[in-house]
């Protein structure tokens, strides 16, 4: 079996949601892929079993969408936003310096299987720029400091765990003196 | 005083529903099912809540487009949050995921509807998580499932849909094919309009979650006092994430009349470093570019239209002298031809065409011709492809050289980039 018992009937679960079973193509998808780590021909074709349509039909779901991998990637998925909020951040700055630092280049997965490193395009928290996100929890306002910092702790073992912010960085000017008043 | 959708959203527990319960949460919903379904859809209609997701269609007008008598009526809440410069649902699907369950209730109840959907992109991790347990909650207390708050004619499942990377399926008709199991390429209007033809060819509204939260606070304050704040055209409050060379990036709650400039300013502090403001994209990277003497333009729907350009998502790009248009334009071209659904030729291979020349020009290989060229492709795919995605992606390239044509004509005649960057904003290996 391809998967695990929890796994089939959580897909069981989630098929009754929709009111077709297509519906179910992608989050049927994101299960195997948190399961077997990426989705290969054979869990296309077991998906395709699970839901009652073709495999083409999987694999043309699968090719479209560039969260699902076909091939095994790192243990970590680093992706760094290079769209223009970032960008005008410094994105690129802090992309060439993981692909330094890390030895390759956006697509690759370090030699020892830790890392892959993505370019990504916007990941909607643009007012937090530059943004680098490790299997998508967020991490804000980085710079080559801040990478070298969360390199360490995921080589240590650490999980990713997306940042806390500070919203009082955002707080309009009124609202701030409000609240300086209302302490004083 | 007008709605404020973020009163709540720095407040660590927000999101648990006994913290949001203390903030006065769910009372919409009662005070909601105590009123006729006719008297709210009024309501909704009276407020002319625009919507958010970025073509501020009124809200009430597209609840009209749903067939009477429909029985079966899917909502789709759009939770795909990617276009560039846009950064404000998420706070709200994070931070204060009631709010966005509370709201959809009183949708659901408005309109008739039993099973919702929120779509939302897969890199929202966090958010998704979060509410998948909001939803948990709202279940076990009867705000959800079957007959909520005692109601025997109101029922509403709401589940949670990730999306797995693609910015086309935040497009209502590419959003339904997603949810269909299908790519997310857009469907053909008519007859696939989702109001009469969504998913399963059910009524499906699609609307962004900035729009529907906005339920809550129309119900909690009656439409007067709604519409207190705001203009007469756009009543409320909007969500402006402000982000590039300002002081203090981030996503302020402002009534629709207020500034570009006070925005800018007054809210974000200013440009850094003293510097000049050189342009600014007020809507996200669909929209047309502005300067200087467009700051005190009115941010609401039909203010930013009558000055060139749209209010779009209210992604607000700023842009200081160090930046060079024709970089700017490449990153957000680039930007668009990777999300380019492929069904189109003129969108999968125009786009493709514009980055290949922009890139050119930026990295000191542009030629004689090359701006012309540019503008014959863009011609080509603006107002000739399938959908909104071509329109959007020939609007960087045509703005930016409509205000900086000086700029590229000196990147061609000097074969480099004459502009002092910060940072680069493209790669230096050309795109394939």
């Amino acid at each position: 079996m391809l998967l695990s018992e929890q796994a089939y009937k959580e897909c069981e679960e989630i098929i009754s949601r929709y009111p077709d079973k297509r519906c179910a193509i992608i989050p049927v998808l994101w299960v195997i892929q948190r399961e077997c780590g990426y989705i290969s021909e054979e869990a296309m074709i077991e998906a395709a079993r699970i839901l009652g349509i073709r495999p083409v039909e999987v694999m043309d779901v699968v090719s479209f969408y560039t969260m699902f991998y076909s091939t095994k990637p790192g243990r970590h998925v680093i992706a760094v936003c290079q769209t223009l909020s970032c960008a005008l951040a410094g994105a690129r700055k802090i992309l060439e310096h993981l692909q330094n630092k890390l030895g390759i280049k956006p697509g690759e997965t370090t030699p020892d299987g830790m890392f892959t490193l993505e370019a990504v395009e916007c990941l909607g928290a643009c007012a937090d720029a530059p943004v680098v996100a490790v299997d998508w929890y967020y991490y804000y306002r980085m710079t080559e400091e801040k990478v070298d910092r969360l390199i360490e702790s995921l080589k240590k073992g650490e999980e990713p765990q997306q940042e806390r912010r500070d919203f009082r960085l955002w707080l309009a000017p009124e609202i701030q003196t409000a609240e300086r008043k209302s302490s004083e | 005083m007008g709605p404020r959708i973020y009163k709540y959203i720095a407040h660590p527990n927000q999101h648990r529903l006994e913290t949001y319960l203390e903030h006065g949460g769910y009372q919409a919903l009662r005070k909601a099912l105590s009123m006729p379904r006719e008297e709210l859809v009024a309501w909704v209609n009276e407020a002319n809540i625009r919507g958010r997701g970025g073509a501020g269609f009124p809200l009430g007008r597209k609840w009209g487009t749903i067939p009477k008598g429909a029985t079966t009526i899917y909502l789709a809440c759009n939770a795909d949050e990617s276009e560039p410069g846009t950064c404000k649902d998420r706070e709200i699907l994070e931070n204060d995921p009631h709010q966005l369950i509370e709201a959809m209730a009183i949708y659901a109840y408005a309109v008739g509807i039993r099973q919702a959907y929120i779509y939302i992109r897969g890199e929202f991790r966090l958010a998704a998580e979060r509410l998948e347990a909001a939803i948990r909650e709202a279940r076990e207390h009867g705000f959800l499932g079957r007959n909520i708050l005692g109601r025997e004619d109101f029922s509403l499942d709401i589940w949670v849909h990730r999306g797995a990377g693609a910015y086309i399926c935040g497009e209502e008709t590419a959003l339904i094919e997603s949810l269909g199991g299908k790519r997310g390429q857009p469907r053909l209007r008519p007859p696939y309009y989702p109001t009469v033809m969504g998913l399963l060819n059910r009524p499906t509204p699609v609307n962004n979650v900035e729009t529907i939260v906005n339920l809550v606070h129309l119900v909690n304050l009656g439409v007067e006092a709604y519409k207190s704040v705001g203009t007469s055209t756009s009543p409320g409050t909007k969500l402006y994430p402000v982000s590039g060379h300002v002081k203090r990036p981030g996503v302020y709650e402002a009534p629709f009349s207020v500034t570009l400039r006070q925005l800018i300013y007054d809210y974000a502090g200013g440009i850094r470093n003293g510097n000049r403001l050189k342009a600014v994209i007020p809507g996200g990277a669909s929209v047309r570019w502005l300067t200087e003497k467009d700051l005190d333009v009115v941010m609401d729907f039909d203010s930013v239209r009558a000055a060139g350009s749209d209010l779009g998502s209210a992604g607000i790009m700023v842009m200081d002298e160090t930046v060079c248009a024709v970089d700017a334009a490449l990153n957000l071209v680039h930007f668009f031809a990777h999300e380019s659904c492929g069904k189109c030729t003129p969108c999968r291979e125009g786009t493709r065409w514009m980055e290949q020349i922009l890139w050119r020009i930026q990295h000191g290989e542009g030629r004689p011709g090359d701006i012309e060229l540019l503008e014959d492709v863009a011609s080509n795919i603006g107002g000739k492809s399938f959908c909104l995605l071509g329109d959007s992606s020939v609007v960087p390239v045509q703005s930016s050289i409509a205000l900086f044509r000086d700029e590229y004509e000196r990147h061609i005649a000097e074969k480099r980039c004459p502009v002092a960057q910060e940072f680069p904003l493209s790669s230096p290996e050309p795109p394939h």
